[in-house]
């Protein structure tokens, strides 16, 4: 993946980064807002970033306004939106569709902020996964209060178009939207969903920088080993119990002997 | 007489001395308990196969859950790898085969994307995968993979592929030009994507 470090790294220079949206050459300019290199990174951001924008073809461009590092709970509860000052205006400007990685932050406060300074501009929300129906066994439904949940909601309500995972998401929400509606807990709703596509390219993806430092195999056994009998302490319970019931015998007036020992 | 307690494998062994149908899992931290629903078809495996299967998890962190979920099956493990470095990971292990649990529970089927099926097909590695979207939406089973309907069927599954590796090698062919042609940068992977911008 040496082209995706030389991206993480270029993306750290503000002149590449001003580079990107210097001109307006595309029918769709996409810009990709603070994805993490992660796997949902990876194929939200990354991979449609080069397809869309480095392919020679004249139809899209994209940007990309930073490349961080995996921090899943942190990209959820304290999303850091690189999207300040002179050079996201220019960013801003120049995108027909801004994407937002997925987080329960809420968004709606940048939303407006976008369309105040590019009314053209289409918000685009990445839905990583049904957050109304984690299972109790799963470490997001202790992330996942009913406040996130909320949140999370409202940010994809606000967009203008919400990639999710699979079509079966997208019957789901188009339900549940429905039921939110009909409850009359939100207005109406006026977003496209839609699957995300996928893409893959082996030479990006297999081109590795660093060989060494990947993780080894290592065997390991789950194997529940059979209690060890501590035949120590059985012997001094047994002699424990021994010096006993003489006393005990004595007590109820029989002396004890080998045979009326029980 | 005590009994004697089993002897604790201390060193490592290395993949050049083995010659076995090797069966990846992947553990995303997320899925335990999905993996903890097909272990007795695992151990089953492996008491049925003994060191001609092997199974190796991936994502593997020491914690209450993977213990659980793992209990009574000898692995391989290895630890988290960033992206960066997953797909060189996994072409290291020489995988036969990369099987896929998921219960068959609303969040699951909402919220599976195919990452794990693009990229074992990628390397020629077949996938054995549940027969329920997104996987059954592109798996044609035996054809670019595999797909079980139920727990037994998985078995017999594990049972087939591993019995059968040629077929097995023939299917992860057969995934590598299914991802590369529908997946694959090209004009018109590019086009449906850009596209999907509505």
């Amino acid at each position: 993946m040496k082209l995706v470090l030389d991206l993480e790294k270029a993306l750290k220079s503000e002149g590449f980064r001003l580079d990107q949206t210097e001109y307006l050459v595309a029918k769709k300019n996409i810009l990709y807002v603070s994805p993490q290199l992660s796997a949902r990174g990876l194929y939200q951001s990354v991979m449609p970033f080069f397809l869309l924008g480095y392919m020679g073809l004249r139809n899209s461009a994209t940007a990309m306004t930073s490349l961080s590092r995996y921090n899943y709970t942190g990209q959820l509860v304290e999303y850091d939106i690189n999207l300040v000052g002179d050079e996201a205006m220019q960013h801003i400007s120049w995108a027909d569709y801004i994407v937002f990685p997925f987080t329960a932050c809420d968004l709606v406060p940048l939303y407006g902020l976008v369309r105040k300074l590019n009314p053209k501009t289409k918000i685009v929300f990445m839905i990583d996964f049904n957050f109304y129906e984690i299972p109790a066994d799963n470490p997001l439904s202790t992330v996942f209060t009913k406040e996130l949940i909320s949140t999370a909601t409202n940010n994809y309500w606000q967009s203008d178009l919400i990639f999710v995972n699979n079509a079966l998401m997208v019957e789901y929400l188009t339900k549940k939207i429905k039921q939110l509606v009909d409850r009359r807990t939100y207005t109406e709703f006026n977003a496209w969903i839609q699957p995300l596509p996928f893409v893959i390219n082996r030479d990006i993806m297999t081109e590795n920088f660093d060989v060494d430092s990947i993780e080894q195999p290592e065997y390991k056994s789950f194997i529940v080993p059979s209690k060890k009998i501590d035949n120590k302490k059985i012997a001094s319970v047994i002699a424990a119990s021994e010096k006993e019931a003489p006393e005990k015998q004595e007590k109820n007036g029989r002396k004890s002997t080998a045979k009326n020992r029980t | 007489m005590a009994e004697k307690a089993p002897r604790k494998i201390a060193r490592k062994k290395t993949l050049q001395n083995i010659d076995s149908f090797k069966l990846g899992i992947v553990a995303n931290g997320y899925n335990w308990a999905d993996i903890a629903e097909i272990l007795p078809q695992l151990v089953a495996a492996k008491a049925a196969h003994g060191n001609k299967v092997i199974f190796y998890i991936f994502g593997y962190v020491d914690s209450e859950e993977s213990a659980v979920a793992l209990e009574g099956l000898e692995c391989y493990v290895v630890k988290p790898v960033s992206i960066i470095h997953w797909l060189k990971c996994l072409e290291q292990c020489k995988l036969n085969g990369m099987i896929i649990p998921m219960r068959k529970i609303l969040f699951n089927a909402t919220s599976e994307n195919l990452n794990k099926f693009l990229e074992s097909g990628l390397l020629g590695v077949p996938v054995i995968a549940p027969q329920m979207p997104p996987y059954s939406d592109v798996i044609v089973d035996q054809n670019n993979g595999f797909l079980y309907s139920s727990l037994d069927h998985l078995g017999k599954v594990i049972d087939l592929v591993v019995t059968d590796p040629v077929l097995c090698a023939n299917i992860g062919l057969n995934a590598t030009a299914y991802v590369t042609k529908e997946f694959g940068h090209s004009e018109a992977t590019q086009k449906f994507y850009y596209e999907a911008f509505i």
